[in-house]
C-alpha cells in the first residue's frame, strides 16, 4: 500500500476506535478503498486520502463524519446480503436461465471483497449446477488491492460467519492460515477485474444479469445516471439489473432489488 | 421461546443469554454438558440449545451427541458456538447433530441473523 493510502488507514483505524470504539486491524486496510472508494468520489475528493484527512480532522463536517463512520460500521459486505434478494435469484431468476440453455454472463460491477461473485457461484453450485457449468461470471472493483483479495478468496471468521451457515461454510471453504478460503472450484469459474464505473473503459457486454449494489447510493444525481446508463447497456435488453434493496431505479421493478433493462417480461 | 446457553465461561453465557433475550428468548445457562442434562431434565420445554465445544465434565459435542440421541429433544434446534475453527470440527459437529455451527469472535448481529435462520431451518 502506498504511503498516503497506510498514513490514511492509520488515521481511519484511530478516528474509529475514538468515535465509535470500533477497532480496525492494520491487516484490514483493503477496507480503505473498498468502504471508502465510492464516498470519496461522490464528495467529490481526488482520491480516498484526501476524504479521510478531511473527514478525520479537527473541525472537519459533520456529513464527512457520518459517512466515514457509517461506511466503517454499518455498511459491511456480507454473503448473500439481503435474503429476499438472493431468494428473487434462486426461485425465479435462476430456473428462467435455466431454461434457455444457452451461455449465460453475469457482471457483478462492485464486487468488493467477492463475497457477492462467491455467493452467486455458492447459489449455482448448489441448487443449478448444469446452468453453473454454461455460466461466465466477471466480477470487477475499482480498487486493485480490493479485487486481489477477492480473486484470493480468504475470509476471515467474522467475515464467513456473516451470512453464510455451516453447512455452506464446509461445503465451500478450505481451512488456511488467516481464515477460510473459497476451494479453487469456485474461484476459477469467476473472473476478476479491475474496473471502474466512473472512468473511460470498456464494460463487459450481452450480460444477463448486471448487479451493481450498494454503490449507487454514494454518486450524485449526474453520475449516478451515467452509470445506470453503462450498466444498461452492458445487459441484454432482456436482462436484468440488480441493485441493493434501498436503491430504486426508473425501470420496471421485478422484486427486491431487481430490474428489467427493457420492456420484455420476465418471469 | 426458551433457549438453554452451555458456556464454561460467564462472560460467554452472558453475552449469548443477552443476545437472546433481547430476541425475546427465556434463557437458563450451564456451565458444562452435564449441568446442560440436569437442567434440560428440569425443563419442560426447549426450543434451542447453544452450545461451547471445550468445557470441563463433558464436551460439547457429547452433550449434542446425549441430546439427539433422546427422544424428548427432538425437535430441540442446536448451535454450537466455540472457538475451534477447522472445517474437519464443523463437519463432526453437524455430523453429531448440530444445526448451525458459529465460531468466535462474532458480532452481536451475526448471532442473532444465525439463530433467525436456524429457527425458521
Amino acid at each position: 500500500m502506498p504511503d498516503a493510502a497506510g498514513l490514511a488507514w492509520a488515521m481511519v483505524q484511530r478516528f474509529m476506535q475514538d468515535e465509535s470504539g470500533v477497532t480496525l486491524r492494520d491487516d484490514q486496510s483493503y477496507l480503505l478503498e473498498a468502504r471508502l472508494g465510492g464516498i470519496s468520489r461522490s464528495f467529490s475528493f481526488p482520491d480516498t486520502p484526501a476524504f479521510v484527512r478531511a473527514a478525520c480532522a479537527p473541525g472537519a463536517t459533520a456529513p464527512h463524519r457520518r459517512a466515514l463512520i457509517d461506511a466503517m460500521t454499518t455498511h459491511e459486505t456480507l454473503f448473500f446480503r439481503d435474503a429476499p434478494f438472493w431468494e428473487r435469484m434462486e426461485q425465479t431468476v435462476f430456473p428462467s436461465l435455466s431454461a434457455t440453455g444457452r451461455p449465460i454472463r453475469i457482471w457483478s460491477a462492485a464486487c468488493s471483497s467477492g463475497q457477492e461473485p462467491y455467493s452467486l457461484v455458492m447459489m449455482l453450485e448448489e441448487s443449478f449446477p448444469e446452468l453453473g457449468k454454461r455460466t461466465e461470471i466477471l466480477a470487477t472493483d475499482v480498487a486493485a488491492d480490493t479485487v486481489d483479495r477477492a480473486r484470493n478468496g480468504v475470509f476471515t471468521t467474522l467475515e464467513v460467519n456473516r451470512g453464510l451457515n455451516a453447512r455452506r461454510m464446509v461445503r465451500h471453504f478450505d481451512s488456511v492460515a488467516g481464515g477460510f478460503q473459497v476451494k479453487a472450484t469456485l474461484r476459477d469459474r469467476i473472473r476478476f477485474s479491475v474496473h471502474n464505473l466512473v472512468a473511460p473503459g470498456l464494460d463487459p457486454s450481452d450480460c444477463d444479469i448486471v448487479l451493481c449494489r450498494n454503490v449507487l447510493i454514494y454518486f450524485e444525481d449526474e453520475r449516478r445516471r451515467q452509470v445506470i446508463t453503462r450498466l444498461r447497456r452492458a445487459a441484454r435488453p432482456d436482462g436484468l439489473i440488480g441493485v441493493g434493496s434501498t436503491e430504486t431505479l426508473s425501470l420496471r421493478s421485478l422484486g427486491p432489488g431487481w430490474y428489467a433493462n427493457a420492456e420484455k417480461e420476465w418471469r | 421461546m426458551i433457549a438453554l446457553v452451555v458456556d464454561d465461561s460467564m462472560a460467554m453465557r452472558r453475552i449469548q443469554g443477552k443476545a437472546l433475550e433481547a430476541m425475546g428468548y427465556q434463557v437458563s445457562t450451564a456451565g458444562n454438558g452435564v449441568e446442560a442434562l440436569a437442567v434440560l431434565g428440569a425443563l419442560t420445554r426447549c426450543d434451542l440449545l447453544l452450545t461451547d465445544w471445550h468445557m470441563p465434565e463433558m464436551e460439547g459435542i457429547d452433550l449434542v451427541r446425549a441430546v439427539r440421541k433422546d427422544p424428548r429433544w427432538a425437535s430441540i434446534r442446536i448451535v454450537m458456538v466455540t472457538s475451534e475453527s477447522d472445517t474437519k470440527a464443523i463437519e463432526s459437529a453437524l455430523a453429531a447433530g448440530a444445526d448451525d455451527f458459529l465460531m468466535k469472535p462474532f458480532t452481536a448481529d451475526t448471532l442473532a441473523a444465525r439463530i433467525t435462520e436456524v429457527m425458521r431451518a
